[in-house]
C-alpha cells in the first residue's frame, strides 16, 4: 500500500486549469495531484530524517 | 507593451517521450469551455463558462520502421493506451516567453495506409486531453 505525505509542493512554476502554483508553494490534494507528481512538477516535502548522535570516545591517541 | 507575436517553425511535439517534429506538419492543443445555464429571471439569457474540455490535434505523415522510427509502428505499439505528451511551440528551453504544456491522453489508434497514387500518407491524431494540461514556465 502507497502511504503518501501529506504535503506536496510544486517544484517549478505551474498553471493547473484556474490555479497557479509558484516553486515551493503547497499545492492541495484534488484529481490533479497524482498526474503532476507522474510528471514532476510536484514532489513530497521530503521527510525529516534523524541522525542518530555518534560519541567520540577513545579517541585519544598518543601522536 | 505586449511581447512579439511568435511563428511556428520549430515546436516540440512528444508523445511518450518521443518528438514526433520532423514527422508533424501541424498541431493544436485548443480548448473548448462548456456553458452552464445560468439563466434567472434578472439575468433571462444567462450562461456563463463551465468546465472546459482540451483536444490535441497532430497531422503527421505516416512512415514505417522500427519502434521510434516509424510514425505507424511507433503510435501503433501503444495505441489506446494512456501516455503523456507535452508541446510547446520553440525547442528553446522552457521559459515564461517559451510556455510548456504537459498531458495526458489516450493515444488513437492511426490509419495503415491513407493515400493515393504518388501521394505521401498525412493522418491526424485527434484525441482528448485527460483533465487539463499542465503549463510550466520554467
Amino acid at each position: 500500500m502507497n502511504i503518501q505525505p501529506k504535503t506536496f509542493r510544486a517544484t517549478t512554476d505551474l498553471t493547473v486549469g484556474r490555479a497557479t502554483f509558484k516553486t515551493g508553494e503547497v499545492v492541495p490534494s484534488g484529481p490533479h495531484l497524482d498526474r503532476l507528481i507522474a510528471y514532476g512538477f510536484v514532489a513530497a516535502d521530503e521527510a525529516k530524517t534523524t541522525t542518530p548522535k555518534t560519541t567520540k570516545e577513545g579517541s585519544d591517541h598518543a601522536g | 507593451m505586449l511581447a512579439d507575436p511568435v511563428v511556428l517553425e520549430s515546436p516540440v511535439i512528444t508523445i511518450d517521450s518521443i518528438d514526433y517534429v520532423c514527422a508533424a506538419r501541424s498541431v493544436r492543443l485548443i480548448p473548448s469551455d462548456m456553458k452552464a445555464d445560468v439563466k434567472t429571471f434578472c439575468n433571462p439569457g444567462g450562461e456563463r463558462p463551465s468546465s472546459t474540455t482540451w483536444t490535441l490535434d497532430v497531422e503527421l505523415l505516416l512512415s514505417f520502421g522500427a519502434v521510434n522510427t516509424g510514425t505507424w509502428n511507433t503510435l501503433n505499439a501503444i495505441r489506446k493506451l494512456r501516455k503523456t505528451c507535452t508541446v510547446k511551440y520553440d525547442d528553446a528551453a522552457t521559459t515564461v516567453s517559451n510556455p510548456l504544456a504537459t498531458f495526458d491522453i489516450y493515444v488513437p489508434t492511426i490509419p495503415f495506409v491513407d493515400g493515393k497514387i504518388g501521394d505521401s500518407m498525412p493522418v491526424t491524431i485527434t484525441a482528448i486531453v485527460i483533465g487539463e494540461p499542465v503549463f510550466t514556465t520554467a
